[in-house]
């Protein structure tokens, strides 16, 4: 099976090319597969610090090349909130299903497995995310692993909800060297179908659908409201390279600036 | 000849009276009527065990007889040469023993038990967390009646709860009163109809102890309610509705009667109604 996902990537045209074309969620979930090639391009850390010069935001940039291993950072151990941690519910959740404690496809209400309460989440509705928590066993259980894991720079307290009288809730916040370690996990469990399900096709903007393209497969999470926003996405091009990268704002100006962020590390690489 | 038209009437009336099938008081023979059936502790579930006095009358054995839903005439349910009897039931009822001998019965039906659960014939709505803040979310099944309040407060300890998981004035979910956001309350889990089978659920089936997603084509539920000790009671939502709260954009409500399986045994049997 394996192979022939790869040969369906290689037979994809291979000009390299990162804009325009379908939107990359159009692309199959559970085409995936694993070749190595690649490195941080030369240019990458100028990119960067222009990136972090950009006005109307306060950027934590990170990208990791999950072949070589290779990392680079801005800001890297910053704490930055965030929106929606669907992330960390993510990390979390692949962690304990793959230390057979609590397997993804758990039946845990009616016709939804686990990884189905994920995946709402990821896709955007705050309250899955929320309740991910529940079901996992209580909103202790994640900050218990975070703190087990040496991750005490990454806190999940709650996600804000919408309705009228909704408790006010802190906000999580987290780090780009903990982001990239989370994606880093995640990635190593791509192999398995639960795992591909649930991080998926994220909720890109059309910024990032054009900057991503339709021939690269993309997983990942993206939150973000009011002066917030977090993008942490995998991604997969036809020729083999895999990256993570995450980009962290703070005292955003407008969404579009976090994308734009992207867009420039995206483009370099 | 217009007497003897009467006369045989009456006759035809008498005789009709006297069959079997009607109820527990008729006359059916000459054998002693059965005295002191009652249902067994040893009773659970769908599982009803049925004892009674022996009679010291020569006979060949006991006829059980049952009415599901508790209405109706009188069917046997089987027969039985000792004075205990196993009903795997599919729907709750009433029961009645009689002896048999031949063709000759017990005088009378013995005295009736019932495995009819509490039927709360009156329509409860709770709203989910989109509706207005000062609309009932939680729910308490009483014995005879029920209680809405607010989940969201620790006042109010509540077996279920209405909640939505994504902000869709179609969607609802079910809690159980401990779980998620406001997890107050008290443990419920919750089972899925086997496809048209209102009458029971299956206490060794899948229950769902979080939360159950209610779809608008649902007209049952079954909730299991654990006490501290002993078997756990039961009860069957059942007239589901499912609709946009009115005043809202996203809020949610649902309504419903119940019914409450009050014996101490954990019987799970109910009526056959679905709405």
């Amino acid at each position: 099976m394996t192979a022939l996902l790869l040969s369906l990537l290689l037979a994809a045209p291979g000009t390299g090319v990162k804009q325009g074309g379908l939107p990359p969620m159009l692309i199959n979930p559970d085409a995936y597969s694993g070749t190595s090639s690649g490195g941080l391009p030369s240019n990458l850390g100028s990119v960067m610090d222009q990136v972090l010069a950009l006005p109307g935001a306060t950027f934590g940039l990170g990208v990791v090349d999950f072949n070589t291993g290779e990392r680079m950072t801005r800001n890297g151990a910053r704490r930055f909130f965030i929106d929606t941690p669907d992330i960390i519910n993510a990390v979390v959740c692949v962690s304990r299903h793959e230390s057979g404690e609590f397997p993804l496809d758990t039946l845990i209400a009616r016709d939804e497995q686990l990884w189905h309460i994920a995946r709402r989440g990821q896709q955007g509705a705050r309250e899955s995310t929320q309740a991910l928590r529940f079901y996992m066993g209580g909103p202790e259980v994640l900050n218990n692993w975070l703190v087990e894991e040496g991750y005490t720079s990454s806190f999940f307290p709650g996600v804000q909800l919408d309705w009228e009288g909704a408790p006010e809730v802190a906000a999580s916040y987290t780090t780009v060297n903990d982001c990239l370690d989370f994606m880093e996990i995640v990635y190593e469990a791509l192999g398995e179908l639960p795992v591909r399900r649930m991080t998926s096709n994220p909720p890109l903007s059309t910024d990032l659908e054009l900057a991503l393209g339709d021939e690269n497969i993309v997983y990942g999470w993206i939150s973000g409201r009011g002066d917030t926003r977090s993008i942490n996405l995998i991604v997969s091009t036809p020729e083999g390279e895999k990256y993570g990268v995450c980009v962290l704002t703070n005292d955003l100006c407008c969404a579009a600036k976090a994308d734009l962020g992207f867009t420039r590390i995206w483009e370099a690489l | 000849m217009k007497k003897l038209g009467i006369l045989f009437m009456a006759v035809m009336i008498a005789a009709i009276a006297g069959c079997a099938g009607d109820d527990s008081t008729g006359e059916g023979g000459t054998l002693t009527t059965v005295q002191g059936l009652e249902i067994d502790d040893t009773s659970t579930g769908r599982t009803v065990v049925l004892v009674w006095n022996g009679i010291s009358d020569d006979i060949d054995g006991y006829e059980i007889y049952f009415k599901a839903d508790g209405t109706g005439s009188w069917v046997v349910g089987g027969t039985s040469t000792t004075t205990t009897f196993t009903h795997n039931a599919t729907v709750a009822g009433t029961y009645a023993v009689r002896a048999y001998k031949g063709d000759n019965y017990s005088e009378n039906y013995s005295n009736e038990v019932s495995t009819m659960p509490n039927i709360i014939n009156v329509t409860y709505t709770i709203y989910d967390n989109y509706a207005p803040a000062d609309y009932h979310s939680g729910f308490i099944f009483g014995a005879t009646s029920g209680q809405t309040g607010f989940a969201s407060q620790t006042g109010f300890v509540q077996d279920i709860y209405a909640y939505d998981e994504v902000q869709d004035p179609n969607r609802i979910w079910l809690y159980s009163g401990n779980f998620g956001q406001f997890g107050n309350g008290n443990q419920s889990y919750f089972q899925t109809p086997a496809s048209g089978v209102y009458g029971n659920c299956d206490p060794n089936g899948q229950w769902y102890g979080t939360s159950y997603e209610l779809y608008t084509s649902d007209s049952v539920v079954f909730v299991e309610l654990p006490y501290a000790t002993g078997p756990s009671a039961y009860a069957k939502m059942y007239g589901l509705s499912i609709a946009p709260e009115g005043t809202s954009a996203n809020g949610t409500e649902v309504s419903f009667m119940y019914e409450y399986q009050s014996n101490d045994l954990g019987l799970t049997l109910f009526t056959s109604n679905a709405n």
